[in-house]
Formats: C-alpha cells, structure tokens, sequence
C-alpha cells in the first residue's frame, strides 16, 4: 500500500518534478545572460523567483504530508504554495501592465503602489490575502491526492481569473497592438483557463507549476529573450553602418558641391585681381577675396569636424584653455570678417567669466565663430553682438552666448525647422551653417535656440557648461594685438616641417626669438644632439608616418635644463578634435594649428 | 490502465510538451546554416519521431488502443529512432566542442563512422530478442535493447569527454547547461533505484537535451550576436576609414591654405618689391586652384560611389 501511495505521489507530481528540471535550465540560462535592466525586467526575475517557490513548496509540502511525515508543517507549507500562487498573478498583473503601456524606466514604488489603478489591485489583493488566511484546507486526506484542496486553493483561482479578465480588458481598450502583445495576452489568457479545466478533470494529478512555467517560458521568448534585443541592437549597427557610409558622404559632398561654386568664383576674381594693373587696387581684391577663401574652407573644416565626432562624443577633446585668448581669436575673427561693411561689432563679456576652464575649445571655438560669421554675412547694416553671462554652480560655469544682429530676420518656418530636434538630410543645405553649430553644441550637451524677427534682426542663444580650473576672473576684457615682446633669446625652437613658410614669417615678427628649420626627424636629431639650448620642438607628426613614438623619442634625449622643461609640440594641419586627441596620447605637449592663428601662436610661445 | 500508462509516460510528456515550445520559437526566429546548426535541425526532428514512436509503442504494447501486429515495428522503430538519435547527438558534440573549426571532410568522416557504427548495432539488435510487457510499465524489454544501452555508453562517453578534453571551447552557459542535464540525469537514476520510480526518463532526458541546447548555444541570439560583433567591426573599420579620409582632407586643405595666407601676409608688406608682389599675386592664385582642386576631387568621388551604387 505505502508503496502504491508513494508512486501515485510521484505520478500526481510528475508534472511538477518534470517542469522543475525544465525551468532550473530556463532560471541558469537567464541568469547568466546579459538582462535589461528596468520595470519589466525586475518583475520578470520575481515572477521566476516565485514560480520557484512555487514549485519547490508543492514538492516539499506533498512530500511531508505523504502518510502524514510532518502534516503540521506539511499544511502551512502548503498553505504558502498555494499564496504563491496570488503572489504569482499579482506580479503578472504589473508585469503586463509595463508592457501594455510601454513604461520601463520608473519608480518601482510609484508604478505598483501610489497610482490608482495600483492602489484597487492592492485592496483586492489585500482582501483576497486575509480571505485566503482566515479559510482553512479543510480535512486533507493524505492517501487521496488531490491537487485542488478545498475554499483556499478556489480563492486563489478566483484571484488569477480577476487578474487575468482585468489584463485582458486592458489589452483590448488598447490601441494601436503590437504583434508580441496579442502574443502575449493570448497567452496569458489561455494558459491559466487551460490549466485550470485540467484540473478540475484530473484533481490527483499537479498542472498548476508546469502551466505557471509554460506561462513564463511564453514571456521569455516573446518579451524577455536576448534574440529580440540582440536583433534589434544590429538592426541599430547596421543603421549606423549605413549613416558612416552614406549620410558622412552626402553631406561631404553637398558641401564639396556647394562649396566649388564659390571657389570657382574666387579663382575667377583672382585672377581678375591678379591682371589688374593698380597695385593698391589689385592688393585689396586679393585681400577680400582670401578673406571668402578662409571662410569656405573653415566652413568645410566645421562639417569635417561635424562628421568625425561619432554620436556618442567619444572623439570630443577636452583640455585646459584660456577664455582671453579664445574671445581674442573670436573677437579679430570677427573684425577680419567684417572687413568693409558697414556694421559695428560689439562684444559684451561678463567680467565674472573665469580665466582658465577645461572642455572642447575647438568646438567651442568653431560653433561661435560659424555662428558670428552666419550673423555678420546676413547683415548688411547695423551691429552684431556677442554677449556672454555667467551662472556659477559648484566648480562649473554654465555660459550663456546671445549672438544678434540687425538683419532683415529669418521666415517663421526656417526658425522653427533649425529649433527642431529632427532635420533630415534634405532640409541640411537650406539651413547648413546652423545646423553645424547646433550639431557641434549637441556634443558638448549644449542647448542652441534661435529666435528671429522679421525686419529686426536674429537672435541666436548658446548654453553650454564648463569646468573652471582657475577662479580668477577675466575683469573687463579689452581685445588687444598680439605681444611681440616675448624674450626667449637664450632657448631656441626648433621647427620640423618641411612647409614651414608661414610659420617663419609670423616668428620674424617677434624680436627675441630664435628659431632654425630642419626637413625630417633625422636632422632634428643630430640638430638636439649638437645644440642643447633648444628646448622647445614644434613639429608636424606627419613628416613621418611611419613613427608614432617621434615625441617620445625626442623627449627622451633631449638634455635636461635648470627650470625650464621641454616641450615636443605638434603642428596639425586640420582641426578635428580626433586628432588633437590622437597627438595628445602619443607624446605631444600641445599642438598648433595650420594656418596659424596669431593668437594662438602667442599663447604658445608665453608658455614655452 | 489508463493512469498506468500515465505514470510511465508522464514525464516524457512534460518534458514534450515544452520541447514543442522550443521547437515552434526555434523555427518562428531567425536560423543560420553553419553545421552545428543543421546537425541540431536532425536532432530536433528525431527528438519528435523518438518521443512520438515511444507514445505509439505504449498505446499499442498496452492494448489501449491496441495496433494488433504492428507492435514489433512500433518498438523497433523506437530502438531505431533512439539510436539514431543519440548518434546524431555524438556527432554534434564531437563536431561542436571537440573539432576547433572542422573541415568538410572531418565531419564528413565523423558521420560516417558514427553512423556506419549505428546501423551496425540495430543490425544486431534486429537478431535479438525483444520481449512485451503488457499491462505492465516497461512496455518493451529483452536481449534487443542491449545494443542501444552501448549506443548510449558510447554517447554518454564522449558527453562526460567534452568539458574534460574541450572546456576551453564550451562557453560559460554551455558548461552550465552540460552540467545540468548530468545532474538531472543522475538524480533521475538514483530516484528511480531507490524509490522504484517506474518512469521512462530515457525519453524525457532525450527532450530536455534540445531544450538545454536551444538555450545554450542554438538559439539565434548565439549566432545573432556573432553578426552583431561582426557588423560592430566592419562599422569601427569603415569609420576609421571614413575618419582617416576627411583627416587627410582637412590636413590638405590647411596646409594649402596656410601656403596661401603666407604669400598675402607678404604681398600686404609695404615693403615688397613690385616684382616680388606680382610673384605673391601668381603663388596665391596657383595655391588656390590648388585648393579647387582638393574640392573637385570629393565631388567626384561621390560621382564614382554613386555609378558604383546605381551598377550594383
């Protein structure tokens, strides 16, 4: 007889026992795979964790209440597997409710507890708990299995039922369903009427786990399963592939189109200029026209720099910077541009703005200087202002630019498109120099709004933050010339470039400076070998390409002087903050840029 | 009788049911043709002929339903399918975690061996004795089942070989799901010595082993992933490619540029020669043809990359 019991207790919780196994892989194969994190996720990892308990309860209850083992234990064992069950479909109940409405990134107390509809799932449940406690199994008759016991196992099935109903009316109120939620309630609708007909059929025999598990094992593979992220995830390389290869050439191109029109042009004036005999006349038409010339190519220098920054902004250079020099470069920039209009310039800088801050000063730089060369190319008459406030927050400053000027103004529809998160490719060439610079601030999670007035004049405002590396302040800024009072007679710089024509002419222009020119590394150095005043190296990386360890190399035998150290500066010839970067991690003290700022240039040769 | 049956049969039942789910989500996603994948297709398909022919075995050895003159077929069948289904799971095994990259012609060897192997002992088999139990639990019994307990020694060998011999090759979720069918097949086994548990497990071993394959290393997200890495190099590459491109392009242009901007700087000086000032004129306007230049040469590479488009 014992022995028919204990095989008829195995039978009855064959379904059991075999789902266990099944499960104990799915709960091993989510577990040690990358999960999402998130609402749906966390009420995902309860469900299996109850579903667990669940099982584990039934098998242990069912074992200890075998001719009567522990029937005290055996029965408040039970009791619990079967609050499992309640714990099981009030779990679901959130669990779809993610789903339907989509919401994954949420306080996990607000979303189950203080909502309303959050709040009457709970008093339901709460009755159901205390009803559930107070009725008791009634006469469990241990050589009867049965897996149905009585009032407190029909509580909990009128429990799910309500979940289940309340979740379907839910789905259906829906609009707009995804395939994978008419999977999933369909699901979550027939899995539980199933097992339950079955049931009541066949009461000796245990359904309940194996079709909570089936339940679970749907929602892995509808919702939870890493294929569908996996997929979705190279569906967004594959985008990504496509923007690098076609999207960076579009816009390359659209601008190499835009941009051969007006060099085609310039070249015509050129030459015009060239043949013209009036040697004043002649001189400031070479001069107007380069100053179009540097425009367009720094022009296509900001979409270079635009397209090498990938969206995740790893390839932005952040580094120390002077505000004085950078409103200096702006402010003649600015003048150099204006040139013979008609417009007065005017900048209004904010004499709480620190002296030195560290971030992307390259981009910093580019997106001001587009958008006060957009300003002063659309106005013919009147003033272009550059105002810039400062909002201090801890050890960061939040800058504030407002660029205006006097022009006719921008039509409503044009504002509203630049305003926009979303421009497509198309609508790039009507609005390309904004466009630019709003993109350059998104990588320095800047903010860029533009508002215009028909017959008054643009107004562009930029907000960005900085980090402040030297409190002093920058007092009342007047834009001075360059310094060429630099005394550094005693050292020497040595120049290693092989195009080195500009960067000699701006150097002769200092008094105490000596400098000497070689082609090639091998000359530079037998040249540090034989002189050891030089302290200072300004050379170009790519005279070499083949040598990435050059700046090392140099530093390591250069002789070593009292109090003044050396420095390997690199001269770059683009203005792609990647590169910046790339020379930094290779050795290099700094960099300078072709063609050469005097600013800049002046900055350097004061550190050296 | 009926519960009878039941008992023997609930487990592969179970354990059937959820393979059906893995074998609806196997075929409903994404499949690969690489060989692990297509051996685990046969394996799926005779997981089903396996498990199906065990139910038809029991239903006719037990009268139930009763296929008077066909049990003999039906249980062969069943040794049959058995066999072949654990020489087909060897195979993927020995061709999976044991062979680092096999060749056509390894695997091609393999299969035969394995197989030539297989037909040989079910020869054997057909020879021997096969005995019926009816109205009991072992439906089928005697002297014929021995060669499939050596098709299944031989199985079982190279199962417990693979993460001794190859574990470099089986990732962290294969050595777990490895581990876990050992697991369950030894607690099944010592339950049913101790407790007399008279199950077919076999059967339900023979289900959960696709199941724990699917998970570990079938499922598309396995071979999804791969593209995915795949497809996450071509883009680093293709943007290193790009990048290097628009670099030597600004470098280009800024090194001509500051050509041209040092002949104006000099041409600006009060001081030069009227000769030397029409000798900056023509520098300058060479440097900027130079420059048109540089631009005409993106315009038509875009030209090229579109007509190599459009042939495509």
């Amino acid at each position: 007889m014992e022995e028919l019991v204990m095989r008829d207790l195995l039978v009855g919780l064959a379904f059991t026992i075999g789902t266990f196994f099944v499960l104990l892989l799915l709960y091993f194969v989510y577990y040690f795979q990358d999960r999402r994190t998130g609402i749906k996720a966390d009420l995902y990892r309860y469900a299996i964790i109850i579903n667990a308990i669940l099982i584990i309860s039934e098998l242990i209850s069912s074992f200890l209440l075998y001719d009567k083992l522990s029937p005290v234990l055996g029965e408040i064992l039970l009791k619990f597997h079967w609050y499992t069950g309640v714990m099981y479909f009030y779990t679901f109940y959130f669990y779809a409710d993610a789903h339907l409405k989509n919401i994954n990134e949420v306080d996990k107390k607000e979303f189950m507890f203080k909502r309303k509809e959050a709040k009457i799932i709970n008093i339901i449940t709460l009755a159901f708990t205390i009803a559930f406690c107070v009725i008791q199994f009634k006469d469990l008759d241990y050589h009867a299995l049965s897996y149905l016991p009585g009032w407190p196992a029909y509580i909990v099935f009128t429990y799910a039922v309500i979940i289940v109903m309340v979740t379907f009316f839910k789905y259906i109120k829906k609009k707009n369903k995804t395939k994978n939620e008419v999977k999933f309630v369909l699901l979550f609708l027939c899995v539980p009427t199933i097992d339950l007909a079955l049931q009541i059929v066949w009461l000796n025999v245990a359904f309940s786990p194996t079709f909570m598990a089936f339940l679970l094992m749907g929602c892995y593979f509808l919702l939870e399963n890493p294929d569908l992220y996996v997929a979705q995830e190279l569906e967004e390389t594959k985008k990504a592939l496509e923007y690098t290869s076609v999207h960076k050439e579009y816009i390359l191109s659209l601008k190499a189109q835009v941009t051969n029109n007006k060099i085609l042009s310039i070249n015509q004036n050129l030459y015009n200029a060239i043949s013209n005999n009036d040697r004043e006349s002649s001189k400031n038409d070479v001069n107007n026209n380069l100053t179009n010339l540097v425009d367009v190519i720094y022009g296509m220098q900001s979409v270079f720099n635009t397209l090498t920054i990938d969206e995740d902004h790893t390839k932005t250079f952040e580094y120390e910077y002077n505000t004085k020099t950078l409103l200096n470069k702006l402010y003649f920039y600015s003048l150099n541009k204006i040139k013979n209009k008609n417009i007065k310039l005017s900048f209004e800088i904010d004499p709480f703005l620190p002296i030195s801050l560290y971030g992307d000063e390259n981009i910093i730089f580019q997106t001001l200087s587009t958008c006060l060369s957009t300003a002063i190319d659309n106005t013919n008459v009147g003033k272009v202002t550059l105002k810039l406030r400062c909002n201090f927050v801890n050890n960061r400053v939040l800058l504030k630019f407002d660029v205006s000027d006097t022009s006719n103004g921008l039509d409503e529809n044009i504002v509203n498109k630049i305003n926009s998160d979303t421009i497509n490719d198309a609508e790039i060439p009507m609005i390309e120099n904004y466009y630019i610079s709003k993109k350059y601030l998104s990588f320095i999670n800047g903010t860029y709004v533009i508002s215009s007035n028909i017959g008054a004049g643009n107004n562009v405002t930029i907000n960005f933050e900085q980090k402040i590396i030297n409190q002093s302040k920058i007092g009342d800024m007047t834009f001075d010339g360059v310094n060429y009072n630099i005394n550094i007679a005693n050292r020497k710089i040595l120049i290693v470039d092989n195009n080195s024509s500009e960067l000699k002419y701006l150097l002769n222009k200092y008094n105490n400076i000596n400098y000497e020119v070689v082609n090639n590394f091998e000359e530079c150095i037998n040249k540090i070998k034989l002189d050891e005043t030089i302290t200072t190296i300004l050379l170009n990386p790519t005279i070499d390409l083949t040598n990435e360890n050059m700046a090392k190399t140099l530093k390591s035998i250069m002789p070593v002087h009292q109090g003044v150290s050396n420095k390997v500066i690199a001269i770059l010839a683009n203005t792609v903050s990647d590169t910046r970067k790339k020379y930094i991690e290779e050795g290099y003290d700094s960099f300078i840029e072709k063609p050469f700022n005097e600013y800049d240039l002046n900055e350097l040769l004061n550190k050296i | 009788m009926f519960s009878r049956l039941f008992d023997s049969i609930s487990y592969p039942l179970v354990a059937f049911v959820f393979f059906i789910y893995i074998l609806l989500m196997y075929f409903s996603n994404k499949r690969y043709n690489t060989y692990s994948n297509k051996i685990y297709r046969v394996l799926l398909l005779l997981t089903i002929t396996t498990t199906l022919t065990l139910f038809f075995d029991f239903f006719g050895t037990d009268g139930v339903v009763g296929f008077k003159g066909l049990e003999g077929i039906f249980a062969r069948g069943y040794i049959l399918s058995t066999m072949l289904w654990a020489s087909t799971y060897s195979y993927y095994l020995i061709a999976t975690f044991m062979l680092n990259n096999p060749t056509q012609k390894q695997l091609r060897t393999i299969k035969i061996i394995l197989y030539t192997f297989n037909i040989l002992l079910f020869l054997v088999s057909c020879f021997l004795e096969l005995e019926y139990h009816h109205r009991t639990i072992y439906a089928i019994g005697g002297k014929a089942l021995i060669p499939l307990y050596v098709e299944f020694a031989v199985t079982g060998t190279i199962y417990l070989l693979c993460p001794i011999l190859k574990y470099k090759q089986m990732n962290r979720t294969q050595l777990i799901m490895h581990s876990m069918i050992l697991i369950i097949l030894i607690i099944m086994t010592v339950f049913r010595f101790f407790t007399e548990w008279d199950v077919n497990y076999f059967t339900y071993i023979i289900c959960i082993i696709p199941i724990a394959l699917y998970f570990s290393s079938e499922s598309s997200s396995y071979l999804l992933g791969k593209e995915l890495e795949e497809s996450k190099k071509d883009f680093e590459k293709l943007n290193v490619e790009e990048n290097t491109k628009i670099n030597n392009l600004s470098t280009t242009l800024n090194d001509h540029l500051s050509t041209v901007l040092y002949h104006q700087r000099i041409l600006n000086d009060p001081n030069i020669s009227e000769t030397d000032f029409n000798n900056e004129k023509i520098h300058i306007y060479n440097e900027t043809k130079n420059i048109y230049e540089v631009f005409k040469s993106i315009e038509k590479k875009q030209i090229l990359d579109n007509e190599k488009e459009v042939r495509k």
